[in-house]
């Protein structure tokens, strides 16, 4: 029921790449938020040095995650609410949909939430015949359209204006227009009718607070306050790591989302629950069910290595910086998270070689890092990554990628430590490269593995003699003088 | 028992972590030193009303940006007589009707509002319906989702980033600052805070004093509803209401 | 004043392979400042391309080498910043569990300089007499600039060059898509991202575009000469050397 498509990485990147319409919203989506993220670090009262403090924030949370996810849950059941603790995606399916069958829910309205991406919540409604009406704008017209988000924040991004317009005339029987705030009144009036009928609400969570046991959900668009608010019955999820231990912790870290999330100093809309309908009080859901949900995060906890990626909110800060995301969009990570993030998490919540093309497939320029409000390293941990498809780690079950490689590596250090051989090697590979010279005293065109490089690119053939050579003699001549 | 998969998942934790159940963390949980923040709780009982309005003048700066109004008035009738008049220039968005649901709040009681609304063939439904069950819930939120003003107070609110902070309870209830059209806050000016330091200063200061100050519920809501999904254009009034209006009453001295 | 002042070069692999001229250049800019250098005859690659590619091992016995070539050099200079950043930020984190290796390596990373910060932190010059007719545009190397933070000192050097005008590029600090093994792996990816480095290099009316890491102008010029374009890519080392090629 989960999609996991990162074995095509290489093809719907190129699929990416080739689409104009894709390529202009990338490139706006990036001069807009990324450039400004920077800007926002900068102007922050405690400069970007904020970044290491949520990151110390996050990492004490992580390093307590039993702690405070006991004090949470007591807290949230004290009021009445249910939580239940998932170990895996299959789990926290069942539970909800055992929770709407109670309810005889046929509609459940739902805030975007990555989570229930990552563990295929909308599938397994649909295979039961309840319906979940995705809510966030973007969401519901990438939900009409029948396709998936690309990108965390913004899913709708590689869709036009006029696209969208055909779509809402189409679906919701409204006169064609490319007005986009017409468009946005089409989706509003459908979806009122959706909140105020459906029979569950369906959030994720940004980021709970152990002290006073609540969780927090966060919009633009109030479409997530609609689905706690309105229906009888809410269920959210949350990764297991989003916590922190104390509520003003949230301080420094909501700014630091909001500026990361949507160059904001503070979202529309924070809201903190933490349970179901009080007595006395006239709105709120009757029932309040928290899922807690492990699907290999204690895998990630329990290697010290790769741990801080825990520390990670999902505000899709990386996305917005990075090079290749910025060329190749959301769809070829494969999985519910994309950019820097997903190349990360992905190849360590679904198989190290399974998405081997996600721990290659970037520059590491390191873009990522000084855009994330918690400054993770993820560079760091992308080198590591191939570290694991280069020589295996069972740990990670992860298998040797490539053997041919790996006896080119075992070679190329041996010579490494001889100049005699490095000399010999260096020389090899001009005598190779008089094949493929220009009279232009270019290569344009170059075998095997190389050939990537010459499908865009000329290279300059290897030099007569190396510098070290040329120098060596210029030496011997000095000294002879 | 049945403690829904939390004892193993808890254990799966620990393991990874390679913690032990028993171990204390003292300083997990424990706020900022009581000396710092009785200094803050001071900073702002005690500021004077030059520097709160200097405070409502940044705010109304930050407002700009993010399509929310922000008003001063002198007195209660003042943004009583203000909201009168937004009341008669707009229309409802849903139906012809007009109705204004409001909170039970001293600060909107004291406004006397309502009576000047029936007079001009208003509806007005309070929020704060008894617990009388399911029904009169229903009833609630049908006719709140087709009112056109909504009218609220605030717990807090933040000068820095236009943020009204309010917090869930009998007779404040979330939907009136949701559902309608046009969300209306009023406030007293001395409810006005610097930033979301200071914000989370008061929390803590209420939490010492009732941990259960929160309770279900507390909404942080900075402007109108917003996307921007479409072609990265900003659009007012995604889901929540498409206007916000914030009516800080500053007192006559 | 800089008459026993020494520096230890550290030719990067591509200098040494292909661009040997960048090599002479930099031996120029110190001959001009009157600094004795040295080029330890053994010296082979910094191990970075084996550790990008997650061969940890075979990039550790070449730091190894490295470390034993450098060792007893006072101050290493290297004309490329994606190796300083192997040197100083990788280096430990390979070796980091080996009792005897990493104190080594945290001294030799001490010691080792990228050319452009040496010459304008450490030696204070900023003006080294060079002159250049044309316009003169400037790529930030990742490495460089985001791996070991250096982004003022090569635009210092550059304004001071004679009868140059400087223009900076529009996102001169965006990745040009190399990223080693990368650019041969997943050509259309890189190309995509180098083509909007060229679409801004060209923006800018630059005659020249110049850097600081071969790499990265390697693939600049790679693409540049495909289509046939004439605006030059030159190491920093070449414009400072007072060439104008
Ligand atoms: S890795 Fe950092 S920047 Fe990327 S989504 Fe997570 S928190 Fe945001």
């Amino acid at each position: 029921m989960i999609r996991i498509n990162t074995e095509n990485y290489r093809d719907e990147a190129i699929k990416g790449i080739n689409d104009p319409v894709l390529q202009k919203a990338l490139a706006d989506l990036q001069v807009r938020f990324g450039r400004g993220t920077a800007e926002a670090y900068r102007n922050l009262p405690e400069g970007p040095g904020l970044r290491r403090k949520a990151h110390e924030i996050r990492m004490k949370a992580v390093e307590n995650l039993d702690i405070l996810l006991e004090r949470l849950s007591e807290k949230i059941r004290a009021r009445g609410g249910h939580v239940f603790f998932a170990e895996d995606a299959d789990a926290a399916v069942k539970y909800c949909l055992e929770t709407a069958r109670k309810h005889n829910v046929r509609l459940a309205v739902k805030g975007k939430s990555m989570t229930t991406e990552e563990i295929g919540l909308n599938n397994a409604f649909a295979a039961a015949g309840i319906e979940i009406a995705e809510t966030d704008l973007g969401e519901y017209i990438i939900q009409l359209a029948g396709e998936h988000p690309s990108h965390i924040i913004a899913p709708a991004i590689h869709k036009t204006r006029s696209e969208i317009g055909l779509l809402f005339s189409e679906k919701l029987k409204i006169p064609f227009t490319t007005d986009p705030e017409t468009l946005t009144r089409a989706a509003r009036k459908a979806l009122r009718e959706k909140f105020l009928s459906a029979g569950m609400g369906i959030s994720g969570c940004n980021i709970a607070c152990a002290e006073t046991g609540h969780i927090t959900v966060v919009s633009n668009e109030g479409n997530i306050r609609m689905s706690t608010t309105l229906p009888k019955v809410h269920v959210a999820f949350m990764g297991m790591e989003r916590i922190t231990a104390r509520l003003s912790d949230h301080d420094i870290l909501f700014r630091l989302l909001s500026r990361g999330a949507a160059v904001q100093k503070m979202a529309g809309y924070v809201s903190y629950i933490g349970g179901p309908r009080q007595a006395g009080h006239a709105d709120g859901p009757d029932e309040f069910h928290l899922v807690i949900i492990d699907n290999g995060r204690t895998k990630i906890l329990a290697d010290e290595e790769f741990r801080e990626m825990l520390c990670c909110i999902r505000c899709g800060a990386c996305l917005n910086v990075c090079p290749v995301y910025g060329k190749i969009g959301g769809h070829a990570y494969g999985y519910a998270y994309s950019g820097p993030v997903g190349a990360v998490v992905t190849p360590l919540l679904v198989g190290i070689n399974r998405a081997k093309d996600l721990c290659l497939g970037e520059t590491l320029c390191g873009a990522c890092k000084d855009a994330c409000p918690v400054d993770i390293d993820l560079p760091r941990m992308l080198l590591l990554l191939r570290s694991k498809l280069a020589d295996g780690d069972s740990k990670w079950n992860a298998g040797r990628e490539n053997t041919g490689e790996k006896m080119l590596y075992g070679i190329w250090s041996e010579i490494v430590q001889r100049r005699w051989a490095y000399d010999a090697m260096l020389g090899l590979s001009r005598e190779g490269s008089r094949l493929f010279t220009g009279k232009d005293g270019m290569i344009s065109s170059l075998p095997f593995f190389l050939q990537g490089w010459t499908e865009s690119r000329d290279m300059k053939p290897p030099a007569r003699k190396s510098f070290m050579r040329q120098w060596k003699k210029l030496e011997k001549q000095r000294r002879v003088k | 028992m049945n403690d829904y998969g939390q004892a193993k998942f808890l254990n799966n934790i620990r393991k990874a972590l390679r913690v032990d159940c028993k171990r204390v963390c003292p300083d997990l949980f424990c706020r900022q030193s009581a000396e710092e923040s009785m200094l803050t709780i001071d900073r702002i009982s005690s500021r004077p009303h030059s520097l709160r309005l200097l405070l409502l003048e940044k705010m109304i700066e930050a407002a700009k940006p993010l399509n929310l109004n922000v008003i001063p008035v002198k007195t209660l009738p003042e943004a009583a007589q203000e909201i009168i008049k937004l009341a008669s220039e707009k229309k409802p968005e849903w139906g012809d009707e007009e109705s204004v649901v409001l909170w039970k709040h001293p600060l909107i009681e004291e406004m006397n509002i309502v009576e000047i609304l029936r007079e001009r063939n208003i509806a007005v439904i309070f929020s704060n319906q008894p617990d009388t069950g399911q029904t009169e819930r229903d009833r609630l939120v049908k006719e709140s989702a087709g009112s056109f003003i909504g009218i609220t107070s605030a717990d807090y609110c933040i000068a820095e980033t236009g943020t009204l902070v309010l917090k869930t309870a009998p007779g404040n209830e979330r939907i009136v600052s949701l559902l309608p059209s046009i969300h209306v806050a009023v406030i007293k000016l001395e409810q006005l805070i610097a930033d979301f330091k200071e914000l989370y200063t008061l929390l803590d200061k209420n939490l010492e004093n009732d941990p259960e100050w929160i309770e279900n519920g507390m909404t942080f809501i900075t402007g109108p509803s917003k996307t921007a999904d479409i072609e990265a254009t900003m659009v007012h009034g995604a889901h929540g209401p498409r206007e916000l209006y914030i009516y800080v009453v500053t007192g006559t001295c | 004043m800089n008459n026993n002042r020494k520096v230890t070069l550290f030719i990067q692999c591509i200098i040494d392979g292909i661009y040997p001229e960048v090599g002479f250049a930099v031996v120029r800019v110190f001959e001009k400042l009157g600094i004795g250098v040295e080029c330890p005859a053994e010296q082979t690659c910094c191990g970075q391309p084996a550790f990008n590619s997650g061969y940890r091992k075979d990039a550790k016995q070449a730091a190894e080498h490295f470390i034993n070539v450098f060792g007893d050099a006072e101050t290493i200079v290297c004309p490329s910043g994606s190796c300083v950043n192997m040197v100083r930020n990788h280096y430990p984190e390979l070796l980091k569990d080996d009792r005897k290796w990493l104190p080594r390596a945290l001294e030799t990373a001490k010691r080792t300089f990228e050319l452009s910060e040496y010459l304008v932190d450490v030696l204070g010059i900023d003006d080294l007499g060079a002159s250049y007719g044309g316009r003169i545009t400037y790529h930030d190397s990742c490495h460089l600039m985001r791996g070991i933070g250096v982004k003022e000192q090569p635009r210092k050097l550059i304004k001071k060059i004679r009868n140059a005008e400087f223009v900076e590029m529009y996102d001169s600090d965006r990745c040009c898509g190399f990223g080693g093994a990368f650019s041969v792996k997943y050509p259309e990816i890189s190309t995509a991202i180098l083509e909007d480095k060229i679409k801004n290099i060209i923006s800018s009316n630059a005659d020249v575009v110049t850097g600081c890491d071969m790499g990265c102008l390697m693939n600049i010029q790679g693409i540049l000469s495909r289509k046939r374009l004439s605006i030059k890519t030159l190491h920093i080392a070449q414009l400072l050397a007072g060439e104008s090629i």
